[in-house]
């Protein structure tokens, strides 16, 4: 039995050991806002390091490392948030004295709120939280995300990852109904109207290759040229004879890619004939 | 027939960088692009972009196919660019057919770039071909490029970068996600992307596939199930779900039909994709004068198609005589780019592969 | 009616087009400028856009870009047209293809 993968490669779900080390200590939460960085991937990616104009993340020696905030330098001005390909920073503010602080969120959906709507807070999952108070609104644009803030309990700075404009409730998504279906073989050549067991029947009576299926049963024979079978016949193909993708010959590649109408042609050849 | 000393083929993020390189540095170039206007798949991604700043990070991809096609404006070397046109054929005498705006066009190149991108895998269920099983890329068309939602309630199979991105995007347009499975018992796109549905409340069931789609004439319910350890299914674990749409996201395949044609050496990589062509670290294939760059050559991010363009729009002008003191050092700095691109743990199977295919690592 | 049509998004601007009238086996339907004829189907709450010469099963559109030719409609009398990329103009004559197709 092999370990378990995290929520995180299973599901894009941080949890705290994820976030571990991407957090300030005390010191830093009272000095004012900061990022939260909750990029955890080694990809090609580094707006953020570069758009930072406080040097506070610190520097890439390759442009896959990732992203760790010096919370020293940090002043949460949000400009990495605004950058980021993956909308995967957040400014968290709990400097201010009481029980509230406010969470940044970036946000591309309709409509953008406006400053005093109440939304409904949710959490990384999705799951519904609080209704909260919109505080403040930065319009995206072409390359910049749109960031609004929320007013939320101290205690859920670190949960409250989205939020929604209160809607009517999506409907139940199981209908659950008693279903009694015909069996069936998923389609394999779209364009000719050949089935999955028509081809396992003709590999299964000796025909071996891509060709071979193509002729016997017109698969891959259509409009399309075999875009959308032949890949699928190929992997059967390779099912049946217990060998790898690798060790099947394609098939064949004939010209035109596309359907061309006689018309096209043939006022192509009466020029060709005028010209030579 | 009309000779002529670059052509590329199609107007994607590869090609439009390859058409920049060589037409930066004098050679006159001629684009075919099937579509009714320039961009490729760009066109369609309203997402910013990952990478650094040479490869567009942090521009939407919709911005970034402006950029690209207006800078081929002005430059010493002229870019035509043709679209609806739609090259049909490659023989072996290097003679290049295409449709152009309805009329049939023969070329012979001096050089060639392939740059065609990608075509989407399918998937074998029952009732796979009712309107409403829809792939990705036709998802996006719709929604990005027309203004028109694919259906009222999706389920998006494949948790890849494509199947995240797009299903962020019909949230964005308004659709709702009943679902996102992938049979791989982790996800396969970048975390952030995962992220960013989540806590949008999708669930994303990995190890799940779908198994079935029904509906009267058209998609109304889809059933799901787990899969073991052995990608078997867990008797017991079907779920019917209410939805309009299926949208298939199972990964790419180069689109190489034009590279088959012309008899250059392909090898099956799976870590690619499918089956490429082999090429150098210049992007040339086994046919001199032939190169390759983007999806064509493997499937990875577009921002390794850009650079990877202008690779081959690099090495084409050099070996049309046209080379600069620049353009080798252009290319090393490209080829330092697709290094950083490629170096980090995620990008492993593009390592595997492209050294497989001869390209650089 | 065209619910399907998305007026307002977060990122994109999608600026109304003229109305494009057009048939589709004899309704009489409206698509708009920069619409292919299979956009404008769809937006129109059209799925089945014909049915399988072969199996009789109904048939939509699938790739959207003109490769996997799964939306072969008649367009115009001309059969075999691939609708999800043929941009739709007013007047067009649009029918269901249950066939491999007859030569005009």
């Amino acid at each position: 039995m092999k370990t378990k993968l995290s929520l995180l490669k299973r599901e894009g779900l941080a949890t705290a050991d994820d976030l571990r080390g991407r957090l300030p200590g005390e010191d830093d939460k009272k000095r004012g806002p900061y990022a939260v960085i909750e990029c955890f991937e080694e990809i090609p990616c580094n707006p953020c390091v570069v758009s930072c104009r406080f040097n506070a993340i610190l520097p890439f020696k390759d442009i896959n490392d990732l992203p760790y905030v010096d919370f020293s330098a940090c002043t949460g001005c949000a400009v990495c948030a605004r950058v980021c390909p993956g909308l995967a920073i957040f400014i968290v503010d709990e400097s201010m004295d009481g029980d509230m602080g406010t969470i940044t969120l970036p946000y591309e959906y309709l409509p953008l709120p406006e400053k005093g709507w109440q939304v409904l807070a949710r959490a990384r999952d999705g799951s519904a939280l609080f209704p909260a108070t919109v505080v403040r609104v930065m319009k995206g644009g072409k390359g910049k995300t749109a960031l609004v803030s929320l007013e939320v309990p101290k205690e859920y700075l670190q949960e409250v990852r989205s939020f929604t404009v209160p809607e009517e409730e999506d409907s139940v998504p199981c209908s659950c109904a008693e279903l009694d279906l015909a069996e069936e073989s998923p389609t394999v050549c779209r364009c000719e109207g050949v089935d999955l067991q028509e081809i396992r029947d003709l590999i299964a009576r000796g025909y071996k290759t891509v060709d071979e299926i193509k002729h016997r049963s017109r698969a891959g024979m259509g409009p399309c040229q075999g875009r959308s079978c032949r890949q699928i016949i190929l992997s059967e193909l390779a099912r049946d004879a217990g060998v790898s993708l690798e060790e099947f010959e394609a098939g064949s590649f004939r010209p035109p890619t596309t359907p061309v109408s006689m018309d096209v042609l043939a006022k192509g050849s009466e020029e060709d004939a005028e010209n030579s | 027939m009309i000779s002529l000393p670059l052509l590329i083929v199609g107007a994607g993020p590869a090609g439009l960088c390859a058409a920049y390189r060589a037409a930066e540095a004098g050679v006159d170039v001629l684009i075919l692009e099937r579509a009714q206007k320039a961009g490729g798949q760009l066109v369609k991604q309203t997402h910013k972009f990952f990478g650094s700043e040479k490869q567009f990070a942090s521009t939407r991809g919709i911005e970034i196919a402006k950029i690209l096609t207006n800078r081929l404006q002005g430059l010493p070397g002229r870019v035509r660019l043709q679209t609806d046109a739609t090259v049909l054929g490659f023989y072996e005498d290097g003679v290049v057919t295409a449709q152009v705006q309805g009329q049939f066009m023969k070329y012979r190149p001096d050089c060639c770039i392939v740059a065609t991108g990608a075509s989407e895998k399918t998937l074998a269920f029952a009732g796979n071909d009712l309107p409403g099983v829809y792939g990705a890329g036709a998802v996006q068309t719709l929604m990005n490029e027309y203004g028109v939602r694919p259906g009222n309630r999706v389920l998006m199979i494949g948790a890849g970068n494509i199947g995240l991105i797009v299903s962020y995007q019909l949230l964005q347009a308004g659709v709702k996600l009943a679902a996102v499975l992938d049979a791989a018992d982790e996800i396969g796109g970048y975390l952030v992307h995962a992220s960013k549905i989540r806590r949008a409340g999708v669930p994303i069931l990995t190890r799940h596939t779908v198994e079935r789609a029904y509906g009267n004439e058209k998609v109304e319910h889809a059933i799901i199930h787990a899969l073991d350890d052995e990608w078997k299914k867990i008797p017991g674990s079907e779920q019917q779900l209410d939805v309009d749409v299926i949208c298939i996201a199972v990964g790419l395949s180069p689109l190489a039909d034009l590279l088959w044609q012309a008899e250059v050496k392909m090898k099956y990589i799976a870590a690619l994709g499918g089956y490429v062509p082999l090429r150098d670290a210049d992007m040339m294939t086994s046919a001199k004068g032939l190169y390759i760059a983007g999806d064509v050559a493997g499937i990875e991010e577009a921002s390794s198609a850009m650079v990877e363009g202008e690779i081959a729009g690099i090495a084409a002008t050099q070996r049309l005589g046209f080379s600069t003191e620049k353009s080798e050092l252009l290319k090393k700095d490209c080829l330092q780019q697709l290094r950083q691109l490629r170096a980090g743990p995620g990008s492993e199977k593009i390592r595997t592969g492209m050294a497989l295919a001869g390209g650089y690592v | 009616m065209d619910s399907n049509r998305i007026l307002e998004h977060p990122i994109l601007e999608f600026t109304e087009g003229e109305d494009l009238p057009f048939s589709f086996d004899g309704r009489q339907l409206v698509g708009k400028s920069g619409d292919t004829i299979a956009s404008a189907l769809h937006a129109a709450g059209v799925r089945v856009l014909g049915h399988h010469f072969k199996t009789g099963r109904p048939r939509g559109f699938y790739c959207a870009i003109g490769n996997c030719s799964s939306c072969l409609m008649i367009v115009n009398g001309v059969p075999n047209v691939r609708v999800c990329v043929e941009p739709l103009q007013a007047g067009m004559v649009v029918c269901s293809q249950n066939d491999r197709g007859v030569l005009p």
